[in-house]
Order: C-alpha cells, then sequence, then structure tokens
C-alpha cells in the first residue's frame, strides 16, 4: 500500500515522477482522434467539444506559470512533458468544435469564409474563426516533421497559442453576453475567471515570486 | 445496442487485461492495438456519452411520435421570423429543439420542448404568451387548416373545369337557337328575326358580362382575402416562416415524387432482373431435358445393340450346337 501511495502519490506530487509517462502521452494521442471522428457521428455535440477544448488549453497554459512559482511541488514540472500531446488534443477539439457548428448549421466552409455577415467584429463567429484558424495551424505543426522544418520559427509560431488563449476568451464573452442579452451579468464573466487567474498567475511568474509551498504549509523539506 | 455495449466490453476487457495482465505485454504491437481500442472505445463513450444517450432515446422511445421538420414548422412559426440555424437533440430526456433567430434587429437563441412547446431556455427574455404556447393545439389546428386548404383547392379545380366545360356549349346553344329561329321565319319576318337575335346576342352579352364580373369578383375577393391574411401574418411576423413552411413542403413533395420515381425504376429493375432469371432457368431446364432426352437414346441404342449382339450370339452358339449334334449323330450312325 505504501508503496504503491509513494508511486502514484508523493513521488509524482513532490518529486514530478509521473508513473507511465509514455502511456499517458500515447492515450493523449489515440484520444485526439475520437473528437475528428466523433463530430461526424455527432454534429450537435460541437458545443460541449467546444467547451472541452478550452479547458485543455487552460490546463496547458496553467502548467508553465504553476511549475515556476510552486517551485518545490515538481508535479508541475513533471506535467511539462505532456504538453506537446494535450495541445494536439486541444487543437482537435478545437477543429470538431468549428466542424460541428458547420454541419449543424448546414454551412460549407467556403461560404462560411466569404460570407460578409460573418466577418463582423462583434459577432462571436469572427473570433470563432479566427480560433479555428489559429487552432488548425498549431495542431497541423504539433510534430516533429514540422519542428524539422521550421526550426527556430516552429516556437515562434507556436507563440501563437497566447493569441488563441485571448481570441477564445473574447469568442466565449461574446457568446455568453448574447444567450444572456447583456454584457453586465456574471454569468457572462464566470467562465473566463480562471483565464483572469491565469493572467495573474503570469504576472506573479514575471515577477519571480516564488512560494515553497511545501516548506510554508508542512514544514519539512521534501 | 446491447449487443453493441456487449462487444465493446469485451473488447474493453481484452484489451486492458492484455496490457495489464498478461505476458501479451511484451509483444509490442499488440500492447499498442490494446491501448488504441481501449481509448478509442473509452474515451468515445465518455466524450459523446450525452449524444449516444439521446440517439438511444430517439430510437426506442421517442421513434415516430413527432418528426424534426414539423417541430421546425412549429417553432418557427410560434417564435421566429428566419431561422438562422436550427438542431434537433434530446435535453434532460426531452426532445428539443433550438433556433436561432432575429427578432427586432436583436438576435435570439431559443431552445423548445419539441412535444410541448414549452421554453427551455432563451437567450431574451421570454413573453407571457409565449408562455401559453402548445404544440398540441397547434397540430390540430395544422391539421385542420392543411384538410381545409386541400379541400378549398379541390373545389376551385372542379368549379373552373365546369365553368371551361359550359362556356362553349352555351355558345354553342345560341348559335343553334339562331339558326333554327332563322329556318323557321320566313324573310318577312326578317324585322323580327333580328331583333330577336338582337335580344338573344344581347342576353348573351349580358350573361358573358355577368359572368366575367362574376369572376372578377371572385378573384377580387379572393384577392383580398388573401392579402389581409397576408397582412395579418406581417403583423404577427409569420410571412417568412410560411414561405420556410411552403419551400419545406415543396421541397418534401419533390423528394417524395424522386423517392417514388426511383421505387418504381428499382420494381421494374428487379421484374426484369427476375424475368430474365426466370427465362435462363428454363433455358438451362430445357437444355438439361434434351441432354437427359438424347443420354437416355444413347443408352437405349447401346441397350438395343448389346441386345441385338447377344441374339446373334445366341443364335451363333444355337447353329455352333445343331452342327455339333449333327456331326454326333453322323458319327454314332457310321459307327453303328
Amino acid at each position: 500500500m505504501s508503496e504503491f501511495l509513494s508511486t502514484y502519490l508523493v513521488n509524482p506530487i513532490v518529486n514530478g515522477r509521473i508513473p507511465h509517462l509514455p502511456l499517458i502521452k500515447q492515450i493523449l494521442i489515440f484520444l485526439s482522434i475520437i473528437p475528428m471522428a466523433g463530430i461526424f457521428i455527432f454534429p450537435e455535440s460541437f458545443r460541449s467539444l467546444g467547451e472541452i477544448s478550452w479547458q485543455i488549453l487552460l490546463f496547458i497554459l496553467f502548467i508553465r506559470p504553476l511549475s515556476e512559482i510552486f517551485t518545490d511541488l515538481k508535479i508541475f514540472r513533471g506535467l511539462m512533458p505532456l504538453r506537446k500531446e494535450l495541445g494536439i488534443l486541444c487543437g482537435s477539439f478545437a477543429v470538431a468544435h468549428s466542424i460541428g457548428y458547420f454541419l449543424n448549421g448546414n454551412i460549407t466552409l467556403p461560404s462560411g469564409f466569404l460570407d460578409s455577415e460573418i466577418w463582423n467584429i462583434s459577432d462571436y463567429y469572427f473570433w470563432g474563426m479566427i480560433g479555428f484558424i489559429i487552432a488548425l495551424i498549431l495542431t497541423l505543426t504539433s510534430n516533429i516533421f514540422s519542428i524539422k522544418i521550421l526550426k527556430r520559427y516552429w516556437k515562434k509560431l507556436h507563440r501563437l497559442t497566447y493569441i488563441f488563449f485571448f481570441v477564445i476568451i473574447i469568442h466565449i464573452v461574446l457568446i455568453r453576453a448574447f444567450n444572456e442579452g447583456t454584457f453586465m451579468a456574471f454569468e457572462v464573466w464566470n467562465s473566463v475567471l480562471p483565464a483572469l487567474a491565469l493572467i495573474v498567475l503570469w504576472g506573479v511568474s514575471f515577477a519571480k515570486i516564488k512560494i515553497p509551498i511545501l516548506t510554508l504549509f508542512i514544514n519539512k523539506k521534501p | 445496442m446491447n449487443t453493441f455495449l456487449l462487444v465493446t466490453g469485451g473488447v474493453l476487457i481484452f484489451a486492458i487485461g492484455s496490457y495489464f495482465f498478461s505476458p501479451i505485454r511484451e509483444k509490442k504491437v499488440l500492447t499498442h492495438i490494446g491501448i488504441l481500442f481501449s481509448t478509442l472505445c473509452l474515451g468515445t463513450l465518455l466524450i459523446f456519452s450525452h449524444m449516444i444517450g439521446n440517439r438511444v432515446l430517439a430510437n426506442y422511445e421517442f421513434d415516430g411520435k413527432i418528426e424534426k421538420y414539423i417541430a421546425e414548422d412549429f417553432v418557427a412559426e410560434k417564435f421566429g421570423v428566419i431561422s438562422l440555424y436550427s438542431w434537433y437533440e434530446f435535453r434532460n430526456l426531452q426532445p428539443a429543439i433550438t433556433i436561432k433567430v432575429q427578432e427586432n434587429y436583436k438576435k435570439r437563441e431559443i431552445t423548445v420542448n419539441a412535444f410541448t412547446g414549452k421554453i427551455i431556455k432563451s437567450s431574451l427574455a421570454v413573453l407571457p404568451e409565449e408562455k401559453n404556447i402548445t404544440f398540441t393545439a397547434w397540430n390540430k389546428e395544422r391539421a385542420q387548416t392543411e384538410k381545409i386548404a386541400e379541400k378549398e383547392t379541390t373545389s376551385i379545380v372542379i368549379e373552373q373545369q365546369r365553368e371551361e366545360e359550359r362556356q362553349p356549349l352555351e355558345f354553342e346553344q345560341i348559335e343553334f337557337e339562331q339558326n333554327q329561329e332563322e329556318t323557321k321565319e320566313s324573310a318577312e319576318e326578317e324585322e323580327k328575326q333580328k331583333r330577336i337575335a338582337d335580344q338573344a346576342e344581347a342576353e348573351a352579352l349580358e350573361k358573358i358580362k355577368n359572368m366575367e364580373k362574376k369572376i372578377a369578383a371572385d378573384a377580387a375577393r379572393k384577392q383580398k382575402k388573401e392579402e389581409s391574411e397576408r397582412e395579418e401574418k406581417k403583423r404577427l411576423g409569420l410571412l417568412t416562416a410560411e414561405n420556410v413552411k411552403n419551400q419545406r413542403i415543396a421541397a418534401r413533395e419533390q423528394k417524395k415524387q424522386a423517392e417514388q420515381e426511383a421505387a418504381r425504376l428499382a420494381e421494374l429493375q428487379a421484374e426484369q432482373e427476375q424475368k430474365r432469371l426466370a427465362q435462363i432457368a428454363a433455358d438451362q431446364e430445357k437444355e438439361r431435358q434434351k441432354a437427359a432426352e438424347k443420354a437416355a437414346q444413347e443408352q437405349q441404342a447401346k441397350a438395343e445393340a448389346k441386345a441385338k449382339k447377344q441374339a446373334e450370339l445366341l443364335a451363333q452358339q444355337k447353329k455352333a450346337q445343331q452342327a455339333a449334334a449333327k456331326r454326333a449323330a453322323q458319327i454314332r450312325s457310321r459307327a453303328s
């Protein structure tokens, strides 16, 4: 029992040794097949796919600042190698979300791009389309082949993730405002509270503030 | 569905078991296949569980109760002007139809229970009159209006046909009367005849005029009725919904016709195919019979030839026996 606890609880949290890491990576890659295939069978599920994509994106973006702030909790550092696979999964969900929207509204891709009403900056559809394009680019370049071709530009290109994050915030706020009929409702902003928390964390990380949480609360160095 | 779940469960147990508890773990390819299968099955069940549940319910519980296009007509007529997009799903075990409409330049998204017409969700405030909308009442009304419209159209068509038939008959009758009068009355009564003819002509003209007036009045009344109806609908904001509905009905009819045509063609093809197959079978049967007959004939000929040969042999043996008997008798007589 103690061995099990140390392998699956203490070691990952304190020492950052995630068990079965290659297996988890493999599962994440296989999981990214599901939304892309499933959206053609269940196109009405595009909303839930969008929500899952947003949550995965938040998880990815939370890892780095948390690892820099909570230095003695090595779990965040241990999760860093999973970001690539999680990124692919997030992109796959986001692309499936867009495809589902098109399928549901009987919109063809060319008409979706060419409709002048759609390219209205105050409409959530516009921001969704921008997000869709970015997600497509990021997902298609999330492989070793692209890294070899793009070399140092690959990292610059993948900084688009942060733009993607802000685009999606605007997209979500506009949808909520549209549903509620006003920008002033709490329901409009509660969905982006984690995003605000993330921005705060970025600020803390940028200021190089470190919180040794284990030392502070357990009063014991690992 | 149960079999589908059983198969999925079996595959999952095999895949997980093969990975964690068996020596197959050493073999890399099987491990990969196991992980792939288990991830795909479990992931699909987890991600699309709600949708799978909906589909199962749609197949087993609500199938055939209400069609999507009727629900769409209902929602479009009662709530919206232009349906930008709509979808049909089950929300909390309710068959829900969600549409996006535009009202007074404001976009609105409404989700309505397709059975009851009750609003499940609305992006704008729900109006008091919208709360009392029910599907059953609307559906009854729709069925009635459709029936009445059908009756009206058939009666109008019949009336038009009758009028078309009647008009030439009347003219023929007038002509016939005129001719009769002309033959009957003498040349001296020409003036009288003329007067009568004029009168008849005037009467006929009056009749035609009356008929024309009646038709014009009918048309005007109909137009007025239609206009008032249109205005009423416009007032209620249902005109485009009506157009959408009409378009849908037309499309449905076209689809129906196409399907009927396709079914007819398929039937014809099947019939032809059946005929062809029957012909082939009959030909084969004939050939078989012919071959059997030929074989029987050959066999008979062979049997006859054999019998002939045997008879010949017997005759030869008999001859030889007779010759031997003769010889023996000669020998015996010589000895005596």
